[in-house]
């Protein structure tokens, strides 16, 4: 943890450091669909996925905050998603007009709250690399606004995988 | 400072990070949880019925598990997912899909089953006491009903080296060593009423007709060396069958199945079985596939009929065609003799089998006509040369004359050669009498007499080919 509030300092501050051209800072709000898959089943709670960018040319640092909107069932397992912390680099390897697409590679902490009968309520803590692809696109009328799709694996395990689907929109300030 | 300049600090550490941090040890709740959701199973147990707590030296034992679903509490056996342990230092072994290998030592061990996060464990006793002979046919009594199967768990007497009786389910090294011997009550001759079979250390009691028997299992006494017979075990074997008929082996519903398909080519096999009607316990009709406990019979060579290698069907194979049999099924004392049938291999005659009366007996029958093998394709050669069907070949050189040999390709992928077969008909449709003419002494011979294009229809059992020939110069 103490590692995300680092590197999220790190991020604030180069925010209001930068005095490079052609730099910008987005906002982006979605939510999105976290699938935990095993080998024997999946759940996919909702989360909100809120994300503070800074980005220099083709590259961008971003930091993610997701929490839960809805659990999801497997029968009588309950799985719900209290936090995920990311830091995201996304590198930008095609873009034209109004279309970027996004190479991702980062960090995420994912807690994932579980509930079974007969069991005691569990908090799973899972730190890994994460990595995925990005796609967004300008809207004509406001070109600071752009409709955006990513998937990320937060996750990739032994046993168990989690990753992350989300679409909604960015604003560049 | 500007983000250019922190950039690579950043992407470094945090590459760092990554290599670094991995939560695997993490894993193992929620993936556990996961399976149980998967299947719904809220607790788990051995099955109280099929568990043995004391077992011999160097048996075999296969353990499952079993599981409540929550919404329906339904009990199901759990064949997946499921992790088998022993306690530590124990001699025996077992394998993950708990079959149990008992060690040469006598010891006290807990067997442990792990269904995602649920663990249930077992104490078993490995006891060194020795086999003597069987004392009871099951461990419980069972009524039983003809043509029906039970299985049996016999009970055995065990001595340890300090002369301590045992008396427990008669274990896997010696089930498959026991010699049954069923005799009718009444005059004590073998009987052709039921038999014992064992396999996979399972012994199971079959019965092909009603009436009283005695069993008796012969065995090596371990402690005596001797082979011991068993004390007389009375059974009583019900006529509890209501209704038998015939249904294809195909049927699940065996409630309402039939013989839906009666027509057989020749060579080629359907599979029947037969389905017996008896009262459940509860007063309702229970349907079951009783074809390894039944006679089978048919009227005539017209076809064969041998059970399968797991007795649960009957295969017919039609031998002629254009002709029918009668395959008959019974349950219970028919007319023809079984006296020389070895019963253990199921009981199939050459000729039908029938009931005496409908006494303590009950038959069905099934006529099936056999019919020639069916015609698939047909290929065609003009002069050595393959013709497809409907594509014109050119045969240059005005040859004389053309020759068509036609083969036929059945249904089981076998093929013979029908040029003069009588059923093949060959119908000129373009260029008779212009560019080929018949030769009426040759089947499949045609005289050119000019050049053009020429058009033979062939047809065979329903199989048609369009012979397209160009003769050129």
């Amino acid at each position: 943890m103490k590692l995300f509030l680092y590197l999220g300092n790190l991020l604030l501050f180069t925010l209001f450091s930068s005095s490079v051209a052609n730099a910008g800072v987005f906002f982006a709000i979605a939510p999105a669909i976290i699938t935990i898959d095993t080998d024997n089943g999946s759940t996919r709670p909702l989360v909100a996925d809120i994300r503070l960018a800074y980005e220099i040319e083709k590259h961008q640092l971003e930091l993610a905050v997701m929490s839960s909107i809805n659990e999801d069932k497997l029968n009588q397992l309950t799985v719900g998603i209290p936090s995920i912390t990311s830091i995201f680099y996304r590198y930008s390897p095609y873009y034209e007009d109004r279309l970027k697409i996004h190479l991702i590679l980062g960090t995420s902490q994912i807690d994932v709250d579980s509930s079974y009968p007969n069991t005691v309520d569990a908090t799973d803590s899972f730190e890994g690399v994460s990595f995925g692809i990005g796609v967004e696109e300008a809207f004509v009328s406001i070109p600071n606004l752009k409709i955006k799709l990513d998937w990320i694996q937060l996750y990739r395990g032994d046993q168990l995988n989690i990753n992350a689907l989300s679409l909604g929109l960015r604003y560049e300030f | 400072m500007n983000f250019k300049n922190i950039l690579p600090l950043i992407l470094v550490t945090l590459f760092v990070c990554l290599t670094a941090c991995s939560d695997k040890e993490n894993e193992t709740n929620l993936v556990n949880l996961h399976i149980a959701a998967e299947q719904d199973i809220i607790s788990i147990n051995f099955p109280t019925d099929d568990i043995e707590t004391v077992l011999s030296i160097n048996s075999v034992f296969d353990f499952s598990l079993q599981g409540q679903k929550s919404q329906t509490q339904e009990l199901v056996t759990l064949t997946e997912n499921v992790k088998w342990s022993l306690s530590e230092n124990a001699s025996s072994s077992i394998d993950k899909n708990g079959h149990f290998i008992a060690g040469a030592n006598a010891e006290i061990i807990t067997v442990n089953a792990q269904f995602g996060h649920l663990v249930e464990s077992i104490e078993i006793r490995i006891s060194s006491a020795l086999f003597d002979r069987v004392i009871e046919l099951n461990d419980d009594v069972f009524s039983i009903e003809m043509c029906q199967s039970q299985d049996i768990k016999p009970v055995g007497r065990y001595v340890d080296e300090d002369g301590n009786e045992e008396i427990r389910s008669v274990d896997s090294t010696i089930i498959n060593t026991i010699e049954w011997l069923v005799r009718n009550q009444e005059d004590n001759i073998e009987s052709q009423r039921a038999h014992i079979e064992t396999s996979n250390n399972q012994a199971a009691l079959r019965t092909l007709s009603s009436g009283n028997i005695i069993i008796q299992a012969k065995a090596l006494s371990k402690i005596t060396g001797n082979v011991e017979t068993s004390v007389d075990f009375d059974q009583q074997i019900g006529n509890g069958l209501n209704n038998i008929k015939l249904c294809d082996s195909s049927d699940t519903d065996l409630l309402n199945c039939i013989v839906d398909t009666t027509d057989l080519e020749k060579d080629k096999t359907l599979s029947l079985i037969s389905v017996g009607t008896y009262q459940a316990t509860d007063g309702s009709s229970l349907n079951s596939n009783i074809s390894n406990n039944s006679k089978w019979g048919i009227d005539n060579t017209n076809a064969t009929i041998t059970l399968s290698g797991d007795r649960q069907q009957l295969d017919v194979t039609g031998n002629s065609e254009n002709t029918s049999a009668i395959i008959s099924v019974a349950c219970g004392d028919i007319v023809q003799s079984i006296a020389n049938k070895d019963i253990t291999k199921g009981v199939v005659f050459e000729s039908s089998v029938s009931c005496d009366n409908n006494i303590d007996c009950l038959a069905a029958t099934e006529e099936i006509k056999i019919s020639s093998l069916a015609v698939t394709s047909l290929e065609v050669t003009a002069n050595s040369q393959d013709l497809t069907d409907g594509q014109s070949l050119t045969l240059s050189g005005s040859p004389a004359e053309i020759t068509l040999v036609v083969t036929a390709v059945f249904s089981n992928n076998t093929s013979k050669v029908i040029t003069e077969d009588s059923k093949l008909s060959y119908s000129i449709l373009q260029g008779n009498g212009t560019v080929i003419e018949e030769n009426e002494d040759v089947d499949g011979e045609f005289t050119v007499i000019g050049l053009g294009t020429a058009e033979i229809k062939l047809d065979f059992e329903g199989e048609s080919f369009i012979a397209l020939i160009r003769v050129t110069q």
